[in-house]
């Protein structure tokens, strides 16, 4: 064995002598360079975590002060209960009363709840415990995939197939109804119930997946623990699965509800944007989402004064919703809380597995071994033994029967989607299609949709550029600065978070709204970096809290053995915890530029929308899916039809390609890691 | 690194009563602690423990489980205040002076104090080459080609580790083994050449046979930094170390205290409290 290093300071001490003790070889105190470095590391964190916040709260400033001339006018309550809405009457004072876009947003939501949850329940037990293994991942893939496709081309789907070919069935239910009042009146095109179908088509693949989700985690041993008793497939999803994923149900319900209550293109489209209150299910209504879109580009003074409070409104349902399944979910037992915010953010980063297995490994040693994920098949019953008695053997039949039909009523609908988006949308796709501007009218056969792609993609750029890096500051912000600040910092971090929490869940249109508010007013047009900033305050939530799930799960082990080596704070962030969730992170990213990417409504606020190619960031700029919105909401012709299904098409392409690399990346790195 | 070093020390070292003449009668030891107690929020896990760590020599903690030794050795590089709400009492002095003093930074602390881990936490992903280099890196020690390659090669030597990976320095460390991980752990520790090593139970995880390579190395690097380790083995305390530290709860829900210290043959053979004489002829089983 060689010696030991040799020392810095070169004298080698008298050994074993209590008269020769040796010298300290290091300083106690810090290089001043190095204690700067820590503090602008800290600081950068904490100015973009404030920054973030400052601009929301700014946001949220304008928009409450442009309704002040609402409240003082109507009065809240007055506003709130209003049945009527006349914005621009032929004589006298305009009306205002929120009560029918209130209702209208409740019912279509309520219809979508009823019919979403059950059959996203059927097809999460079915892709985890009924299909055989085989069929699981692909079906549950097919899922994950629908829940990446935008509610515009939702919208699209609904409008053109699913209302003409339901019609007559409705038409059916009008005539002999009978009693059923609720379901009586003329059917016309737009109605609650075409609108409540529609969205629960599109909650449904989020909440399923966030199910699958919840039902992955419950604990082998339960699930063991019932097949040793000698219970069915059915029985153990019963008496194990269900009460342990019950918060979980909860909260991706309550996110799928949170996504109904605050769509806008759909139900824009779909409803038929009449204010009532009562009336027919088979008859049209509006929502508070919908009326803020569809009457915004006519809205002047006090109507746009009005259409604000209704985004106001909105935003506070929307928070009740947040807010009352968080309650709910941190009073259930089983799963609790932090189970479903992992599942609410891990949802589609599957790499996440890879840090979580390594977390385990080279944990600290202080955490108990997480419970193995995984799903138990039940044992073969052997011949001889007493067999299941009847009565549970036709009740477990049953059940397994309502799994696969709730099941095959979920797949149709999502499976006919995507048929016709490549049906209508494929064949308009050329070199053309892609490089050509939109036509100047809804008459005009040809053109393409270059104009939009290109916005689409600025805006994307935009998006990503103000999103992705505050956002992972902001994280690294609540995850790392904060906590390792002491007790005050650290509720400022729990506040952050908290403010993050809230912003996941504000409506698109009123992010739109207030953007335009804020900014677009500021600075006189409409523009594409207005666009790319509403996108990226709608990516900005979603990477912060992807990034955070991921920062803690890189393993305390690794911040620890840098730290013993004297490493700053900056350099244990730079060169461990980074590197160790750079995959994770950049998967969460591209995960919200995804979902970023398919909005339509906020760009209806802010770019607005352009007939030619442009690259601008200070004008108005077309984009993919506010394309597909102009193109349904106005005058629908063969040729418009046919170039909102290409724009479509390529759309969804987009995001799907997105998503793929996204998991990609997960997959790529976690096979790197299991070697 | 030298260069660096020095400068470092003549421009950050406070001068005063704190740096006494390194052969001074009343020189004092490297490490030592006084009345140190720990807490994690209100609850106090370890109360008033005086302990001096020695030149050249391997001290070991032992002690039922749970009483507080982890607490304690983390105490000793400021590792402790990384929980939420840890704080301590005491005093803990580095060459006499303390390094919970207002001057004193905890990553100055930790550079000066190594610290060797109970599960072997190299940087999976790095190269074992990079591993090594970590501890440079991290303290902005700049190193030519040439002394990267030395001081990887020496600090691997140096922990009985250079002949098993030598041809596959690139490699990513965490395709070694367990006990091969832990003493590479032990490697990137020597690589910024600590006054102290630390080592936390750091043979719990490892077959016997990496246990004897590091009890092994162990005696050697004593030459050089003093070395306080935490065992449940009695057998290994016996074997590696010179003093021997007994710590324990007397009553549940009382703080873990210090019972008795002194040289480990006497610790073990002629232990002066009935309470070290149990613990230890139990466990010697
Ligand atoms: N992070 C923590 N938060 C709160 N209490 C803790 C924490 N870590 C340890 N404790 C408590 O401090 C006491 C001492 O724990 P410590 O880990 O130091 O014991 P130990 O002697 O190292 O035990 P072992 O031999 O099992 O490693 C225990 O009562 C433990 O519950
Ligand atoms: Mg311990």
């Amino acid at each position: 064995m060689s010696p030991p290093p040799a020392t810095a300071a070169g004298a080698e001490p008298e050994k074993g002598s209590a008269l020769g003790r040796s010298e300290r070889r290091h300083p106690i105190t810090r290089p001043v360079a190095s204690r700067v470095a820590d503090q602008a590391y800290v600081w950068l964190c904490t100015l973009a975590a404030l920054a973030a916040m400052a601009g929301v709260g700014y946001l949220i400033y304008k928009t409450a002060a442009e309704t002040g001339e609402v409240w003082s006018t109507y009065g809240i309550w007055g506003f709130l209960t209003g049945t009527e809405w006349i914005p621009q009457p032929a004589d006298g004072q305009p009306v205002f009363g929120a009560l029918p876009f209130i209702y209208g947003t409740l019912v279509t939501s309520a219809i979508a709840m009823a019919l979403a949850v059950p059959l996203a329940i059927g097809v999460a037990l079915a892709t985890t415990v009924f299909l055989p293994r085989v069929l699981r991942g692909p079906v549950s893939a097919v899922v994950d995939l629908l829940a990446a496709v935008p509610s515009v081309v939702y919208g699209l789907w609904g409008i053109l197939v699913l209302v003409p070919t339901l019609r007559p069935a409705l038409e059916w239910v009008s005539e002999h109804n009978g009693p059923l009042g609720f379901l009586a009146g003329p059917v016309t095109s737009g109605s609650y119930l075409l609108s409540g179908m529609v969205l629960a088509i599109m909650v449904l693949p989020i909440i399923a997946a966030i199910t699958r989700e919840v039902f992955l985690t419950v604990p082998v041993d339960q699930q063991e623990g019932a097949y040793a008793l000698g219970a069915t497939r059915w029985e153990m999803v019963r008496d194990a699965m269900l009460p342990w994923a019950r918060s979980g149900i909860v909260g991706a319900s309550a996110l799928g509800l949170g996504r109904a209550v605050g769509e806008t293109i759909a139900l824009a489209l779909l409803l038929g944007n009449v204010p009532n209150v009562g009336g027919s299910l088979l008859g049209p209504g509006s929502t508070l989402a919908g009326v803020i879109a569809l009457e915004f580009g006519e809205a002047f003074d006090v109507h746009l004064a009005a259409l604000t409070a209704l985004a106001l409104v909105l935003f506070v349902i929307a928070f009740i919703i947040n807010a009352l399944a968080r309650l709910l979910v941190a009073r259930s037992s089983g799963g609790g809380e932090s189970l479903v915010r992992r599942a609410l953010t891990n949802r589609g980063l599957a790499g996440l597995g890879t840090i979580r297995a390594r977390e385990q490994e080279g944990g600290d040693g202080l955490d108990e071994p997480a419970d193995e994920p995984g799903i138990v098949e039940p044992p073969r019953r052997l011949a001889g033994l007493p067999s299941v008695s009847t009565s549970r053997r036709v009740r477990s039949y049953a059940a397994e029967g309502t799994v696969y039909l709730a099941l095959a009523l979920a797949l149709i609908p999502l499976g006919a989607i995507l048929y016709e988006i490549v049906r209508n949308g494929l064949p308009a796709i050329s070199w053309d299609f892609l490089t050509t501007e939109q036509p100047p009218d809804a008459f005009t056969p040809g053109g393409g949709i270059s104009n939009a792609l290109v916005g689409t993609l600025i805006m994307m750029g935009i998006a990503t550029a103000v999103a992705a890096p505050l956002g992972v500051l902001t994280a690294l912000f609540i995850n790392d600065v904060a906590a390792g600040l002491g007790p005050g910092f650290r509720r400022i971090g729990d506040a952050v978070g908290f403010f993050v929490d809230i912003l996941l869940g504000v409506p698109s249109v009123v992010v739109g709204l207030t953007v335009y508010l804020a900014l677009v007013l500021a600075m006189g047009n409409f523009s594409a970096l207005a666009g790319g900033i509403a996108l990226g305050i709608i990516m900005f939530p979603i990477v912060v809290r992807a990034t955070d799930e991921i920062l803690r799960l890189v393993p305390e082990a690794q911040r620890e053995a840098a730290e013993a080596l004297g490493a700053p704070r900056w350099r244990t962030t730079v060169s461990v915890v980074l590197p160790a969730a750079a995959p994770g992170i950049l998967t969460g990213t591209m995960l919200a530029l995804a979902r970023a990417s398919g909005e339509a409504a906020p760009l209806l606020f802010t770019s607005l929308g352009w007939q030619f190619l442009s690259t601008d960031v200070l004008a108005p700029i077309a984009a993919l899916p506010q394309l597909i919105f102009a193109n349904m909401v106005d005058i629908q012709t063969p040729e418009s039809t046919e170039l909102a299904w290409g724009a479509a098409f390529v759309l969804v392409a987009m995001i799907l390609f997105l998503n793929l690399i996204a998991r990609l990346i997960a997959r790529f790195t976690r096979s790197l890691e299991v070697r | 690194m030298s260069t660096e070093q020095s400068t470092a020390r003549a421009t950050e070292a406070p001068p005063g009563p704190s740096a006494p003449p390194p052969s001074a009668p009343s020189a004092p030891p490297p490490l030592r602690t006084r009345g140190l107690g720990a807490f994690f929020g209100s609850h106090k896990a370890i109360e008033d423990i005086d302990l001096d760590f020695e030149d050249n020599t391997v001290t070991a903690l032992i002690g039922p489980s749970g009483c507080g030794k982890s607490t304690y050795i983390r105490t000793l590089n400021r590792m402790h205040e990384n929980v939420p709400n840890a704080r301590i009492e005491g005093d803990v002095e580095l060459h006499g002076e303390s390094i919970y003093g207002r001057a004193a930074d905890p990553v100055a602390i930790r550079r000066a104090i190594g610290m060797v881990f109970q599960r072997p936490n190299p940087f999976p992903t790095k190269s074992i080459a990079d591993n090594v280099l970590a501890g440079p890196k991290f303290n902005r020690i700049r190193l030519s080609r040439r002394e990267r390659q030395d001081l990887v090669e020496r600090v691997l030597r140096a922990a009985g580790l250079w002949n098993e990976v030598k041809n596959r320095l690139r490699a990513p460390a965490g395709g070694l083994s367990g006990g091969q991980q832990q003493r590479l752990c032990i490697a990137r520790a020597l690589s910024i050449d600590p006054d102290v090593l630390l080592m936390d139970e750091p043979c719990s995880a490892l077959d016997p046979q990496s246990t004897d390579r590091i009890e092994e190395l162990i005696d050697q690097l004593k030459e050089r930094v003093t070395i306080v380790i935490v065992t449940h083995n009695m057998q290994q305390a016996a074997r590696v170390s010179d003093r021997t530290a007994f710590i324990t709860i007397e009553t549940d829900g009382e703080p873990g205290r210090l019972v008795e210290t002194g040289p480990t043959s006497d610790i073990f053979n002629a232990p002066s409290k009935p309470a070290t004489e149990a613990y230890v002829s139990g466990r010697f089983g």
